[in-house]
């Protein structure tokens, strides 16, 4: 066998790679608890068929800068320094962006349950040093390790498009106090909501995925080639959706940025594919399986809304249909995924916390027994009929049913993640 | 000391280092690519993870470290790292492999 000289390995980094991720997720966990009581308690969020109110926008906020940020930034935490096996730049910094990016999220939340623009103004610029700091520190661990690959790629694009959605929210809150640009502000919002649901959510699920779906699969000598492809037409269509924000190049333009936004799909999907021809396991876990039918179903979602603008135009100005399409994107598609890969995320995280140091000296669970799959698929199955049912009721406006998949919504994240804190029984 | 460890006493207390997301050994996975014995009870494994930057990097060496170390008669063990020749399915054992197909 030819061997060649690697590194022999000492310091074991398992504990300072556990804390800082864990506060995040510790964080987003207890933000997503509350999101979850508020749809139950909070009284109907979307009287009217939208969300443009305070408190409806506050609840998104909870949910995006709350819950999925926060959790996507401890999940970056822990797999940067695995991808790259270097440890992280500094874990000083990232103590210090944990502390801004809460502090800053906690007041943006106050500041929109109030609308206070100031609030909002001071809040975002606390969150964008965060996001700053968090940039760099990731950046410079890429940089110390010299392993740039198109998984970093598309995690270091997500957070550039992260840091532009701040940006965007906090002129728009300068707009709002000062009125300096009324004539953007529309723009600004557009460039706001598209940022911030598809260029921050999209390139992060889309470069997680190029590690942990294959590792799911067991999956070796997949082609890789497509994969820079695929973070290339992505942003290109965010670029040219964008800039037709700003300067109304028309409905032509709109379209063709749809389309490359589609084509980048269907090839993240053909690689997908492509990593499942050379899977060696059967199952990923029920919580993956059910990623790739939520793409699957992400995907012929986006076909029919691009077919439905597209023969009726007037559908861009229909705020039912841009929030029920949102609702399906948001809560449907992110949630499901995100929650997914935390099926597989929180089990990993706290075995490696508390079991790692005793493996090869006892007898150690296995990830499978600290969480029932089946379980998850349902939990989740359940909460994406929630979804689909609250997008609907909105499109149709149907506000009592709304109201009640709203709760229903609520009831079934709590129901899923009870399921999840069981795996903290085992010690 | 006695006598020197030997392969087989050092392959079996290998078997106890489970990789928890397969629920299989290092050995029956194919991690394990070599096992040298030196003299003076020092232990040289080489080994290999299922994926470069694998989640289980530290956890899985030290695990390996850890379970040669408790043999009595081993009084250092040394984990080198490899990435060549490039684990691949085939690597595991045939009665491991299927369990997974």
């Amino acid at each position: 066998m030819n061997i060649t000289t690697g590194t022999l390995v000492g310091k074991d980094q398992t504990k300072s790679n556990f804390y800082l991720p864990f506060s995040f997720i510790i964080t987003s966990f207890l933000s997503l608890f509350v999101f979850s009581i508020f749809l139950i308690v909070g009284g109907p969020l979307f009287e009217g068929a939208t969300i443009r109110s305070a408190v409806g926008i506050g609840a998104v906020h909870l949910f995006i800068l709350g819950f999925a940020t926060t959790l996507a930034m401890g999940a970056v935490y822990q797999l940067v320094p695995v991808v790259t096996n270097e440890t992280l730049y500094s874990i000083r910094l990232g103590v210090l962006h944990y502390f801004l990016f809460t502090t800053g999220s906690i007041g943006i939340l106050i500041g929109f349950f109030q609308f206070h623009p100031l609030i909002i103004i001071g809040s975002s610029i606390l969150a964008v040093t965060g996001v700053v700091i968090f940039l760099a520190n990731i950046f410079l661990t890429i940089k110390k390790a010299n392993a740039f690959t198109s998984i970093l790629f598309a995690t270091i694009s997500s957070f550039v498009y992260l840091l532009l959605t701040v940006v965007s929210g906090l002129l728009m809150g300068v707009n709002f106090a000062f009125s300096l640009f009324l004539t953007h502000h529309s723009s600004l919002l557009a460039t706001h909501i598209w940022f911030g649901f598809v260029g921050w959510f999209l390139f992060l699920i889309v470069g997680f995925s190029f590690k942990m779906l294959p590792m799911f699969y067991l999956a070796h000598g997949y082609p890789i080639k497509l994969q820079k492809w695929i973070l290339i037409v992505l942003h290109l269509s965010l670029v040219v959706i964008t800039v037709n924000f700003f300067l109304q190049l028309g409905f032509v333009v709109l379209i063709c940025g749809l389309g490359l936004f589609l084509i980048a799909l269907g090839l993240y999907r053909f690689h997908i594919y492509q990593i499942q021809q050379k899977k060696f396991k059967r199952n990923p876990g029920k919580g993956i399986t059910l990623t790739v039918y939520a793409l699957d179903a992400f995907i012929l979602f986006v076909v029919i809304s691009i077919g439905a603008l597209f023969f009726k135009p007037s559908l861009f100005q229909s705020l039912s249909f841009l929030t029920a399409i949102s609702v399906l994107y948001l809560f449907g598609w992110v949630g499901v995924t995100i929650l997914g890969y935390l099926s597989k995320i929180v089990p990993f995280l706290w075995w490696t916390f508390c079991f790692g140091e005793r493996v090869g000296k006892e007898d150690v669970p296995s990830l499978h027994q600290m969480i029932d799959e089946q379980i998850i698929f349902y939990r989740l199955l359940f909460l994406s009929i929630m979804v689909i049912l609250l997008a609907s009721s909105i499109y149709f406006q149907l506000p009592m049913l709304a109201f009640i998949s709203q709760v229903c919504l609520g009831l079934c994240i709590i129901f899923y993640f009870a399921h999840i804190l069981k795996v903290f029984t085992y010690s | 000391m006695d006598y020197l460890v030997t392969k087989e006493e050092v392959t079996k207390a290998l078997r106890k280092v489970i990789d928890p997301e397969l629920g299989v050994d290092v050995v029956g996975l194919g991690l394990i690519y070599e096992v040298t014995i030196q003299n003076e009870g020092l232990v040289l494994i080489t080994m290999t993870l299922t994926t470069p930057g694998c989640p289980l990097h530290d956890t899985l060496v030290n695990g390996v470290k850890s379970a040669v170390q408790s043999l009595p008669t081993v009084e250092k063990v040394d984990v080198n790292l490899v990435w060549e020749p490039e684990w691949s399915p085939e690597k595991m054992s045939p009665e491991i492999r299927k369990l997974f197909f």
